[in-house]
């Protein structure tokens, strides 16, 4: 008889069960539910491990006040924490933001999970930011691609609450907008047929487009309007902590009244130039988080930074703990898988290893710090297809196969 | 304090820089540079990175979607209402550009933008310009008459035969119970949506042929988008129904017209602001900036390049008097939030106006930022990058242009001191020694090479597709997009 060799991943799986140490929570039956919905949300530069790693005392998770994760501690018996999780390709802020969702594949997380549930919701995916788009669309701004085309985030709350709401009772004006898009779809069919391939591509695309517009207009969905979003400039600085708490609050609201279900809040972007001014921040974001460890304060002002990226995840889940799945009725969180995902290790040495991930809800057993050891996230996205109820045997360019930690 | 590896780039690389980097401003984040590009380089017959540079090489037959800004200019002077270009799903830029032919696409979000788009300004739309009756008083007979003026505007191009019958059975439907001026305004909201206002038709007529030439309509079109940056107006519709397009005279005396329009120097503007990467201004935090102080850095900068062009300025006059090196909105741009910035601002010089693109740093380096040291001038504080050679190899072509602007703040204002440490000024443009700013602009308004650069990026510009240039000693600011315009080439394209 040979010696049994364990594998890494059972392993992981040995010391993830021997962390259970969270109460027991009740949990929908997996049997009879719909699949679970899917939040993503993303912060940017990276971090610094020391102040980001929690402890685990005698098997309870645990995030010490003053750390990075610290606003996340009446999270934590929901939370499983990543520790030493490395891309799959990426290095650097362009090689992580590309492959941060898509581990090197055409397609992100949100989006393929999105396309699996084609036509099942009045948007397929909901995809929002803050503050993602003054740069344009390129690999430091983007997180969502579908084939390989990046996907632009909704920036503005105005605009997304008059796209989850503005459809009203207007049987008239419906008539009339069914009436041009039937006519510009006719167009377009003409149009093509005068083009080569390359140019019939673009066509598609377009046609595509109003297929979802058409959903997103005439679809049914239990949502009734909330007070609309304050008037506010989306792009100017200073208010991004109302776009955020806004973003959140519309794409929390879309899952709970069954208009998507799967929606991301990408938090501006990496090589961030935010100025937290409302810290007493004087200097961008990206700067802060190239501080030395021998430079007190800027180490002090970037951990309060990614403190108050935290406190944003923290809400979300307040948001989402807060509310009941529109189908099943049970807690909200416990039937949507949130991932707080980022694109650097330590933003300092630009690398992509011991990416600091995080995960929630879903009905995991949570409380639980993973040392996946260098496992490649490619593992973790496969994992969370799986948990999203589709077939993926691996994800992206991964060959790892799903990583078994999470659930 | 002393670290081995302090510094944000390595040599390799930099003798043949060629990619996206990484700095506060997003300059050149390129996607034309990596993996997941959803640019166009490889298409074929675009004028390429070839040896020989073709000016007259001939573009693919295409349609373009219009950019934001050209959709935005359109409607403004159609239809006199405001249209913020950036309230649209922002497109990907491809070698810094955001308005690469192959990458505009319509996603979903931008479809349903365009609809509610369509909507606003067809309620809010002036259309006295067209209205010979009023309908909501005559009628649908009325409306049916507007309409297809209305549309030859919208579309650049007439209905056809087939189009007018189906439009007129369109407008009744719209229409429905309600008065003739709401219908038309709902046709307006469908034409607006239609690919034939969103798309710049590059087509040409049927043909078999590997070419096409485009129709009369089309080449309008592409006259007043190339010089003006938005829709043909009135006038160059008329002339292309009379056929003064049908002539090299009427061609000659139609690009002379436009170039007289006033809007062609607001069009240079925006070339410039392109160039420069000008776009972050409106939303990038600096110490002290405010939106008034935002809205006043960037009409100075417009007014600096609209003035260069009226004036018939060449780039060396636009460096060398011309302030541009030393533009507050240039420079509040490529910085950082309190202080100088030498290395955004090197790189701004590198990569912007000479063209050579510097590599990102490479990952696994220690690129923590020199900490911040009151018994040290900035320039001090970034001295390791010169000291250690694995820094020195890019910053070498960094920071002897960036340290020469150490007198300007955050906002491009003037200081005497670096917070009381005497400043060093001093500098070089590879190996040419100069003490400042000022001198630098001099000294680049002789280096062919930014007058070569401008010519690559104006064409690049405004093909929507890779461009080059020839070596070029220096060139009138207007100058590329003249010669763009009566290029031989103009109404040719290839069919795939």
């Amino acid at each position: 008889m040979s010696t049994p060799v364990l594998s890494r991943r059972a392993l992981v799986r040995a010391s993830a069960a021997s962390v259970l140490a969270a109460p027991f929570l009740p949990r929908p039956a997996r049997a009879t539910a719909p699949p679970l919905r899917l939040l993503v949300l993303f912060s940017p530069n990276g971090t610094i491990h020391d102040h980001w790693r929690p402890q685990v005392d005698t098997g309870t998770l645990t995030l010490p006040s003053d750390g990075i994760l610290g606003p996340l501690a009446r999270h934590a018996h929901e939370l499983v924490v990543l520790d030493g999780l490395d891309f799959l390709l990426g290095d650097n802020h362009e090689g992580g933001m590309a492959d941060m969702l898509t581990a090197g594949g055409d397609t992100s997380l949100d989006q393929h999970i999105a396309r699996a549930r084609t036509g099942s919701h009045r948007f397929d995916a909901l995809t929002l930011g803050a503050q993602t788009s003054a740069w344009g669309g390129n690999v430091q701004t983007r997180m969502s691609y579908r084939d390989g085309t990046m996907v632009a985030p909704d920036d503005d709350p105005a605009s997304v609450w008059s796209r989850l709401f503005s459809g009203g009772d207007d049987p008239l004006r419906d008539l009339r907008r069914q009436s041009i898009i039937d006519g510009v779809l006719d167009e377009l069919s003409t149009l093509r047929r005068r083009l080569g391939t390359v140019e019939q591509a673009r066509l598609d695309d377009h046609i595509s487009a109003l297929r979802d517009v058409e959903r997103s207009l005439f679809g049914e969905d239990a949502c009734t309007p909330t007070a609309p979003p304050g008037l506010l400039d989306p792009s100017a600085n200073d208010h991004f902590p109302e776009v955020c708490r806004a973003q959140l609050d519309l794409a929390i609201t879309a899952l709970a009244c069954g208009s998507t279900s799967v929606a991301s809040v990408q938090l501006s972007h990496t090589v961030s130039p935010l100025v937290m001014g409302w810290l007493g921040h004087t200097a961008g974001h990206h700067s802060l988080s190239h501080a030395s460890d021998t430079d007190a304060a800027g180490v002090t002002a970037f951990v309060e930074a990614e403190r108050w990226f935290a406190e944003q995840v923290a809400y979300a889940l307040d948001g989402l703990a807060a509310r009941a799945d529109p189908e099943t009725g049970v807690r909200l969180l416990d039937q949507t898988l949130v991932l707080w995902a980022k694109e650097l290790g330590d933003g300092r040495a630009h690398t992509c290893v011991g990416v600091p991930w995080v995960v929630a809800g879903g009905g995991l057993s949570g409380g639980r710090l993973e040392d996946v050891g260098g496992l490649t996230h490619d593992a973790i996205l496969t994992e969370l297809c799986q948990l999203l109820g589709t077939d993926d045997e691996t994800f992206g360019q991964g060959t790892t196969g799903s990583a078994g930690v999470l659930a | 304090m002393t670290r081995a590896l302090l510094c944000m780039a390595v040599a390799v690389g930099c003798a043949t820089p060629t990619g996206s980097r990484d700095a506060d401003s997003g300059a050149s984040a390129d996607t034309g540079t990596v993996a997941r590009d959803t640019g166009t380089a490889e298409a074929a017959g675009v004028p390429g990175t070839d040896d020989a540079c073709d000016p007259n090489a001939v573009l693919p037959r295409r349609l373009r979607r219009l950019s934001h800004r050209e959709l935005a200019h359109s409607l403004t002077d159609l239809f006199a209402v405001a249209v913020d270009p950036n309230a649209l799903a922002a497109d990907p830029t491809v070698e810094g550009f955001d308005n690469d032919a192959a990458s505009l696409r319509v996603s979903a979000l931008l479809a349903d933008q365009y609809r509610s788009l369509a909507e606003a300004v067809s309620t809010d739309a002036d259309l006295s310009a067209w209205a010979l009756c009023d309908p909501a008083i005559e009628g649908l007979p009325c409306a049916q008459d507007i309409l297809p003026d209305l549309a030859r505007s919208v579309w650049r191009r007439p209905f056809t035969d087939s189009e007018r019958a189906a439009w007129s059975e369109r407008l009744v439907l719209l229409t429905a119970d309600e008065d003739a001026d709401t219908g038309l305004r709902w046709a307006l909201a469908a034409l607006l949506q239609s690919p034939h206002f969103l798309y710049r038709s590059e087509l040409g007529d049927p043909s078999d042929t590997t070419t096409v030439v485009l129709t009369p309509w089309e080449q309008a079109s592409a006259l007043s988008f190339d010089l003006l940056g938005t829709t043909p107006d009135r006038w160059l519709l008329d002339g292309v129904s009379e056929g003064v397009l049908d002539s090299p005279a009427g061609l000659d005396e139609t690009i002379a017209r436009l170039l007289d329009d006033p809007r062609h120097p607001e069009h240079i503007a925006d070339l410039a602001e392109a160039w420069l990467h000008l776009g972050p201004l409106q939303t990038v935090g600096r110490v002290n900036l405010d939106d008034v102080t935002r809205a006043s850095l960037h009409e100075g900068f417009r007014a600096r390049i609209t003035d260069a062009a009226v004036r018939g300025d060449a780039v060396s006059a636009l460096l060398d008097t011309g302030g541009l090196l030393t533009d507050p909105a240039l420079l509040t741009v490529h910085g950082v939030a309190a202080g100088s910035g030498p290395v955004q601002r090197g790189v701004m010089v590198r990569e912007l106006l000479l063209c050579e693109p510097l590599p990102p740093p490479p990952s696994g380096v220690d690129t923590s930022a020199p900490d911040v040291d009151p018994d040290r001038s900035t320039r001090e504080r970034f001295t390791q990058h010169a000291d250690d050679p694995v820094c020195a190899g890019c910053h070498d072509h960094i920071d002897p242009l960036g340290f020469t602007f150490e007198h300007y703040d955050q906002l491009g204002r003037w200081r005497d001191t670096d917070d009381g440490h005497p400043i060093d000024a001093t500098g070089h443009l590879d190996g040419v020694a100069v003490d400042g700013a000022t001198e630098l602009a001099g000294a680049l308004a002789r280096d062919p090479r930014v007058a070569t650069c401008f010519v690559r990026t104006a064409r690049r510009w405004v093909s929507g597709s890779t461009a080059c240039a020839d070596a070029t000693s220096d060139v009138e600011l207007t100058e590329p997009l003249v010669a763009w315009s009566t290029r031989s080439s103009f109404a040719v394209r290839a069919t795939e």
